[in-house]
């Protein structure tokens, strides 16, 4: 998948970097805030799992749907995808891929789409980082 | 598509344990929200009926012994949670339903908009665990304090026609009832009878072996009468050990019968009390109404006193009717 081709190479040349690291770890946190995910859930570490899974497996739809609204100009599309695609996101304390789908929503209701494009790309992005995240942590398959 | 049930596939608005009161309705087109409401509310002994469109939300709140408590998805593809709470509120009859809405944070203006549309509250999404814990308990809180105040409603309407000692009919209750099979008797000319019956002696047996015993007394009278009767008869209490019923569709001879079953079976069997046994027996007057009669309740009451102190003064434990007088109270004597 397009997912790990991309990142993977991109990230495993700093792995010895500490400084870098830092940095990447700073990046990973605004990717995916475990612990406040977890927080949310009453510290359930099951029912955080499932959730993932759940996601993992729902995500990509919601991905093509909100692509084909880009492409095809479709404001309310836009609008309802990431709609779905920020609440998901924003529960699961995705913080960068989280304020992404949110502009993209407001795009949709103001529509708006000139920036949407680009916009896609950075939830693309941002989405890949956070399946390695989600697909590396425990207990997630 | 199907409503979701929950996880081991019962109806928990059936199952035996359930109350409608601790089953929540959880509505919401993302499966996530989806899980997380179910495993939380379960985990709490929740009972959950999940589905995935307001569509079938809105059949499955139509039924009557829909969940109390619903959760509802603001945005959710066709009918959405705002539009749910409006119909919901448009209904006439049943039972409240106590609505939480779920909306998105950041839409944080849409939330007077749901309150305004009949939302009893509201959770913004990302929610966390805690929170959805205190707006359920706060809702279940509210359904268990209004279903308390039906019962409570149920319980004075209750005592307000029945009398406190012995269950049966007030005394202003079996006067309503008694105006009321007058009225119909009037209308469809079945007939009527009236039973009014004393307790030979009551206040001697008060004087003699004290008010418990006396309310003894009273309790297996009653419950002799009421064995007495047919299940759709009426008995009241009308003074201090006066019982009056009312019965219907009962024709002269076979009123007179169930009388005397009524004297017998106070007569023949002594009452047991805490101050021994007590040989006790029963006077009572009888009016038998028959088609065509035009008399109004007052004077049927009158005709039954009227036979009841006959009983009394032609002495006691007996049954004497009303005929002759009341003949002659309608002029037809
Ligand atoms: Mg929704």
């Amino acid at each position: 998948m397009f997912v790990h081709s991309t990142f993977s190479s991109r990230l495993d040349p700093l792995e010895n970097d500490a400084l870098t690291r830092v940095a990447t770890d700073a990046l990973a946190t605004e990717v995916w805030k475990r612990d406040e995910a977890l927080d949310r859930v009453g510290g359930d570490e099951n029912l955080l799992q499932e959730l993932c899974e759940i996601f993992l497996s729902g995500y990509p739809q919601l991905m093509t749907k909100l692509r084909e609204a880009v492409m095809s100009g479709d404001s309310l599309g836009v609008q309802q995808a990431a709609h779905s695609l920020k609440g998901e996101l924003s529960y699961l304390s995705a913080m960068q891929a989280t304020s992404i789908a949110r502009a993209m929503e407001d795009m949709g209701r103001e529509g708006n789409l000139s920036s949407a494009v680009a916009s896609l790309t950075a939830l693309e992005r941002s989405m890949a980082l956070l399946h390695l995240a989600l697909d590396k942590a425990p207990g997630v398959h | 598509m199907n409503p979701t049930q929950n996880s081991e596939g019962k109806d928990p608005v059936r199952s035996e344990k359930s109350t409608l009161t601790d089953t929540v309705l959880v509505a919401d087109d993302d499966p996530i929200f989806r899980h997380v409401l179910q495993s939380c509310l379960e985990k709490w002994n929740y009972r959950v009926v999940a589905v995935e469109n307001g569509e079938d939300a809105w059949k499955i709140l139509q039924e009557p012994d829909a969940p109390h408590l619903a959760i509802l998805d603001w945005m959710m593809p066709g009918l959405d949670g705002l539009e749910l709470c409006r119909k919901l509120r448009h209904r006439k009859e049943g039972t409240y339903r106590y609505l939480l809405l779920v909306t998105a944070k950041d839409n944080i203006q849409d939330i007077v908009a749901g309150l305004e549309a009949g939302a009893d509250d509201y959770l913004t999404k990302p929610f966390d665990v805690d929170e959805l814990r205190a707006r359920v308990r706060s809702g279940t809180r509210i359904l268990q304090l209004q279903d308390a105040l039906l019962r409570a409603h149920e319980k004075l309407q209750f005592e307000a026609a029945h009398d406190g000692l012995t269950g049966i009919w007030n005394r202003r209750a079996i006067l309503d009832l008694l105006k009321r099979e007058v009225e119909r008797h009037h209308r469809n000319g079945q007939p009527l009878g009236i039973l009014m019956a004393d307790v030979d002696h009551f206040k001697r047996i008060n004087d003699t072996y004290g008010h418990p015993a006396g309310d003894t007394v009273l309790l297996e009278v009653v419950s002799r009468i009421v064995k007495s009767l047919r299940q759709y008869d009426f008995v009241g209490r009308y003074g201090g050990e006066e019982f009056l019923a009312v019965v219907p569709g009962c024709d002269a001879a076979n009123l007179m019968a169930s009388a005397e079953r009524i004297r017998a079976s106070i007569a023949t069997h002594p009452i047991d009390t805490d101050a021994g046994q007590l040989s006790i027996t029963l006077s009572l007057g009888v009016v038998s109404m028959q088609a065509n009669s035009v008399f109004d309740y007052e004077s049927v009451l009158h005709a039954a006193d009227a036979a009841l102190y006959r009983a009394k003064a032609n002495g006691r434990d007996r049954v004497e009717v009303a005929n002759s007088l009341f003949a002659a109270r309608a002029g037809l004597a």
